[in-house]
């Protein structure tokens, strides 16, 4: 059973065995939120481990009023939003100002993905999206964080989380409906 | 017959419900909620690829590393400032003892500034050598 309070006692003890630890089960978070967020496939893993290390670093000054996991998702997220806005410039991906505005490009779509895994598919349509709907749709779904707790993370109104979720949700509903509707007419 | 838009069946999802199968709902309706429960699976599904087995180890590996480097960096700023206040405490101590001797040791120490400077540098550069190249075990 992982005690938060045990571990980060002991981390803040300068116990590294403890902080292996903490890293091991909370990895999978944030790996999901940089995965996410971060295109450059290179980097993920150094990303991750500079997350982990802000952690250790900040770990003195967490007081438990939030959860930790709430408080690591938070740091993962601000690390990933400061590389991509480092990286902005490099970025082929350009988005409407307001992103309400926010619609799927009318390309091919990837026939051979939507045979293949609906998943993969999903993951492929979530990368061209905004960042504001990836990271409701990641939080929400791949880290079953609450409407609350994405508030907290992000600093976005739980209001608009929740219009972000839903628009997200609906988008892709569409475009996958769209695609397999534009497959059936090909092949019939 | 119930109104179900987009927004209410996403709800209706979330919360668990299921309309399959209902005879108040039209087809049209059960074929979007059964497209929204395929999306949510979608996106529940975690990515195939992930981070590598030994993260947690390469990660606590780095801090250690930089942990090191910071009370080395420390470590050498200490013995600098021991060494320069040895000195300086030593001379006071010399010219409290005799005053000739210290002049000799000072009038030594300017004669061969060269040679000692390059001593103090050697240490150190040793010293620093030592820290970066020894391994050490986590």
């Amino acid at each position: 059973m992982f005690d938060e309070n045990e571990i980060v006692k002991r981390i803040l003890k300068k116990d590294l065995r403890a902080f292996e630890l903490l890293v091991k089960q909370y990895e999978k978070l944030v790996f999901f939120v940089i995965h996410r967020l971060v295109q450059d496939k290179q980097n993920k893993e150094d990303i991750c481990q500079e997350v982990f290390i802000k952690i250790h670093h900040g770990l003195p000054s967490f007081r438990f009023q939030s959860k930790l996991s709430t408080w690591i998702a938070r740091i993962a997220y601000l690390t990933a939003v400061n590389y991509v806005k480092n990286t902005k410039n490099r970025s082929p991906n350009e988005y409407p100002e307001n992103i309400d505005n926010y619609h799927f490009t009318d390309e091919n779509p990837e026939k051979e993905l939507i045979k293949k895994n609906t998943s993969d598919y999903v993951n492929h349509l979530i990368e061209q999206m905004p960042h504001q709907y990836k990271t409701v749709l990641t939080l929400y779904h791949l880290n079953e964080f609450s409407l609350a707790e994405i508030n907290e993370i992000t600093g976005i109104p739980e209001g608009t989380v929740k219009s972000y979720l839903f628009r997200a949700r609906k988008l892709l509903k569409e475009k996958i409906e769209k695609d397999l509707k534009q497959e059936n007419t090909w092949k019939s | 017959m119930e109104e179900l838009n987009d927004d209410k069946l996403q709800d209706l999802l979330s919360s668990g419900g299921n309309i399959a199968g209902d005879q108040n709902y039209s087809n049209k309706q059960v074929s979007d909620l059964l497209a929204y429960q395929d999306l949510f699976k979608a996106l529940d599904t975690a990515p195939v690829q992930g981070l590598p087995f030994s993260f947690a180890a390469n990660v606590r590996r780095k801090l250690q590393e930089r942990l090191n480097r910071k009370s080395d960096f420390r470590f050498n700023i200490l013995a600098v400032t021991i060494f320069t206040l040895s000195l300086i405490l030593g001379y006071g101590l010399l010219q409290l003892i005799s005053q000739a001797t210290a002049d000799l040791v000072l009038n030594l120490v300017i004669k061969f500034k060269w040679m000692l400077l390059c001593v103090i540098c050697l240490f150190f550069c040793i010293l620093i050598v030592e820290q970066r190249l020894v391994k050490r075990e986590y």
